[in-house]
């Protein structure tokens, strides 16, 4: 099936600080990604992969480059495409304080839904994830798992055409993580678009479509992961270790202990 | 606490004007509506049985004293009508201004809008608005009751048409405050980068901490000044650049009859704050939102310059017959106290409070201050300089234990300390290096200037004292590890028990001092040699302070 292009990214760079203490996270990205395809971003810590979710989600305004989604120009203020992108992030700060209904009534508003059928949908999708008799506790109590579960239900409450996920599986349990997978393969089959970053190289081999390695703020690689191994039998944690130029980890990680034993 | 539905029902009243300045009146009440929610949910659940509401029972009680205080100059006959409601407002409008910037920068650069507004569709004027009114819901709250005082006096001395007319240019008041105070925000935000804001912010909610306490303790001593009972208001055009003489001519000239000279300042006041907070939400909301997507982001760090700035707190601990374990105890309680602005916040403004404290009676008459420092010679106060860095460096003490980080100190637990009494001794150690050691330097140089030599005995035993209430504290205290406790303890009744600990020693130690006053230089000298070898005992008696002792 012929996918049309839903997000352009071209020269995309971006820096923090200024003078002596300027730092270029993002060095040239260029990407440009169908509809319905589930993304698998990955790279190093400090690659520039938050950097990019939260340029794309309109979080970070100053940037470098052109983003277009949805044929359209990409700025913080187009909210006509705010409405059809959802986020998901790792930890994010949210107003915890309110209860998981209460943040629903909140988004509701925000996304101008029926905020009843909204408070249901958010109590059913809670009930799923085994959390029913938390949709009246302030979130601010919930463990860390219970948390990233509120903040995935939140994320996808607008039926976003979009989804953005910047860890999202950090601290669920197993079969948390198993149902999240799940849901990202049924919203990629539904025609979203999924821009998935994160470094658990397993499920990203798994489920992505197509994987796009970033290092120093630049795209090293970019393919579906059979294009990737280039018809060697490596995992995708050995191809990541090769492209990012670390072989070394064995030696590393012996050098490691023999410090910790002197 | 704020009632939600009634405010939001005011809110919607206005939903014509809002429609009509472009803001989302939808997204607006949602996003009032959550902001008020969690304002009623500050504490977390965890704590939820505590006392909250004491504090802001007591911010209001004070406000309430406060502003009847205020109103008297309402009722002075020997005061000008025009310089009476201009000193009125214009107290009125610092307070408001101050109130904002001190209480309400936590609602301006509220970093988890980052994640819950930025992502989301609502535009930057709706967003800014929803703070603007947030800010002003908070001020009604806090300014009414400072308010009260004053409307009700011009209701007993002017009667009910100027009571209510000063209830409305109290409220357009609080809109002067808030625009005032986004200018200058919009100045800070448009020409310093997202972490100097920080800083700066801070740094200004102490000063203005102490400006409040000032005011308080300096106010009541302007009364009698011949100055505002002989003022009168200039007639030139420039008074009218003065946001306070608009509300001060609207009422005078009400009280006067004088309706035709009425009119320009009422304009000004009405129309000056509502354009001016239209154009603030118009041009000053997009680059708002940038900014605070900033504050939130990694930036790197000087790091140089931070490193240089820690090796100074380290040099003294290198040169004190202490244990590796006490050092590295010193250096990390250095490093996390460093950074962070809270303890940085409270501690600045202990000082500042003191400082005022301190120089009340020191100016206790209003004369020239060659006149000042000659009275200052040739009386016994320098006791006030001496033993003021050792009340200051008891209450940065209480403070050590509180930490946001408290989570962290799960490592003193895991790690093989065999006897916690060092960190405490580490986080004394702290208190004296970075606060006692510099205040006490700055002190008895301003001692030394200003009285003859011979008090040097006395400066000498003032040292030995203030290293011998320390640690008295420490020992009476209840143990409590430094930098393990969260911030939102603090309020409990440990506190007040600490302030008390405080309160007697510091009596205490004026006492010691002024009774030392009578002894012979030399006498003075041996009592101290004797309070230092006590200091001494203590010191290890703290170092030796077992587990069972501690309290988590």
């Amino acid at each position: 099936m012929q996918h049309q292009e839903i997000i352009k990214i071209e020269g995309l760079t971006k820096s923090f600080g200024t003078g002596s203490s300027k730092k270029e996270v993002l060095k040239g990205i260029d990407l440009s990604i169908p509809s319905g395809s589930l993304i698998g971003y990955i790279g190093p810590n400090g690659a520039g992969k938050s950097t990019t979710v939260k340029i794309l989600c309109g979080i970070i305004t100053d940037f470098g480059g052109k983003i277009s989604m949805l044929g359209k120009e990409f700025s913080s203020n187009n909210l006509e495409l705010k409405h059809r992108i959802g986020y998901i992030p790792e930890n994010g700060k949210i107003y915890d304080s309110l209860t998981p209904l209460e943040y629903a009534a909140f988004l509701a508003g925000i996304y101008g839904l029926d905020p009843v059928k909204t408070q249901t949908k958010v109590e059913q999708l809670f009930g799923l994830f085994e959390m029913k008799n938390e949709v009246n506790n302030r979130m601010d109590t919930f463990s860390k798992g219970m948390k990233q579960k509120a903040l995935i239900i939140n994320g996808l409450v607008h039926n976003p055409d979009i989804i953005f996920l910047d860890e999202p599986l950090s601290g669920l349990d197993a079969n948390s993580v198993i149902i999240v997978k799940e849901m990202m393969i049924q919203l990629k089959n539904d025609g979203k678009t999924i821009f998935y970053s994160s470094h658990l190289m397993d499920i990203v081999e798994k489920i992505s479509d197509r994987i796009i390695l970033i290092n120093d703020g630049r795209v090293i690689a970019d393919g579906t992961f059979d294009e990737l191994k280039a018809g060697n039998n490596k995992t995708l944690e050995q191809l990541f270790s090769e492209l990012t130029g670390k072989t070394d980890n064995e030696e590393k990680s012996h050098s490691i202990l023999k410090i910790f034993n002197s | 606490m704020i009632l939600v539905r009634p405010v939001l029902k005011f809110v919607g009243w206005l939903n014509p004007v809002w429609e009509k300045a472009g803001i989302d009146t939808g997204h607006l009440k949602a996003i009032l509506t959550a902001k008020l929610i969690m304002d009623g949910r500050r504490e977390p659940t965890f704590n939820s049985n505590r006392q909250n509401s004491n504090p802001m029972v007591m911010q209001t009680v004070m406000n309430l004293i406060f502003g009847l205080f205020l109103g008297m100059i309402l009722i002075s006959d020997n005061i000008d009508t025009q310089i009476r409601f201009l000193f009125f407002h214009s107290a009125m409008l610092v307070f408001f201004t101050i109130m904002i910037i001190s209480e309400f920068s936590t609602i301006l650069f509220d970093t988890r809008d980052n994640s819950e507004i930025l992502p989301r569709p609502v535009n930057a004027k709706t967003y800014y608005t929803s703070k603007i009114i947030h800010i002003i819901i908070y001020l009604l709250y806090l300014g009414i009751p400072l308010s009260l005082g004053g409307i009700l006096l011009s209701l007993i001395k002017f009667g009910v048409t100027v009571s209510l007319l000063q209830t409305i240019l109290i409220l357009f008041n609080i809109l002067i405050a808030v625009f005032l105070s986004n200018l200058f925000y919009m100045g800070i935000i448009r020409f310093f980068s997202a972490r100097k804001i920080k800083d700066i912010v801070l740094y200004l909610q102490v000063f203005l901490a102490i400006v409040i306490y000032g005011g308080y303790q300096f106010l009541p001593r302007l009364f009698d000044s011949e100055a505002i009972t002989g003022a009168r208001l200039s007639e030139e055009w420039w008074v009218y650049l003065i946001p306070t003489v608009w509300p001060a001519k609207i009422t005078a000239s009400w009280v006067s009859g004088n309706f035709s000279e009425l009119m320009f300042p009422l304009f000004l006041n009405t129309a000056i704050p509502l354009i001016g907070l239209l154009a603030i939400v118009k041009y000053f909301a997009p680059l708002y939102n940038q900014k605070l997507s900033q504050l939130d982001s990694a930036m790197p760090v000087n790091k140089a310059a931070k490193q240089t700035a820690r090796k100074h707190g380290r040099y003294f601990i290198n040169l004190l017959p202490v244990s590796i374990q006490e050092k590295a105890y010193y250096k990390l309680i250095l490093k996390n106290i460093s950074q962070d602005r809270k303890f940085k916040q409270g501690a600045y403004s202990f000082l500042g409070y003191l400082i005022v404290l301190m120089l009340i009676p020191v100016f206790s008459e209003l004369s020239h201050p060659a006149q000042i420092i000659q009275n200052l010679a040739a009386s016994e106060k320098y006791y006030l300089f001496l033993y003021f860095p050792v009340i200051m460096a008891l209450m940065i003490q209480a403070q050590v234990q509180y930490s946001d980080h408290y989570e962290a100190s799960w490592q003193y637990r895991f790690l093989p300390v065999k006897q916690p009494g060092q960190i405490i001794f580490a986080g004394m150690l702290f208190v004296i290096f970075r606060f006692l050691g510099p205040l006490v330097l700055l002190t008895n140089l301003i001692v030394l200037l200003i009285w003859p030599v011979n008090v040097l005995p006395q400066i000498v035993l003032s040292w030995t004292l203030s290293l011998f209430a320390l640690a008295v504290i420490t020992l009476i205290s209840d143990k409590y590890l430094p930098l393990t406790r969260s911030r939102n303890m603090q309020n409990s009744s440990q506190n007040v028990v600490n302030v008390f600990y405080i309160l007697i020693l510091s009596s205490v130690l004026y006492g010691i001092a002024y009774g030392s006053s009578f002894l012979p230089p030399w006498l003075t000298l041996i009592v101290s040699a004797a309070v230092f070898i006590a200091v001494l005992s203590l010191f290890r008696v703290i170092r030796r302070i077992p587990w069972e002792k501690i309290r988590i």
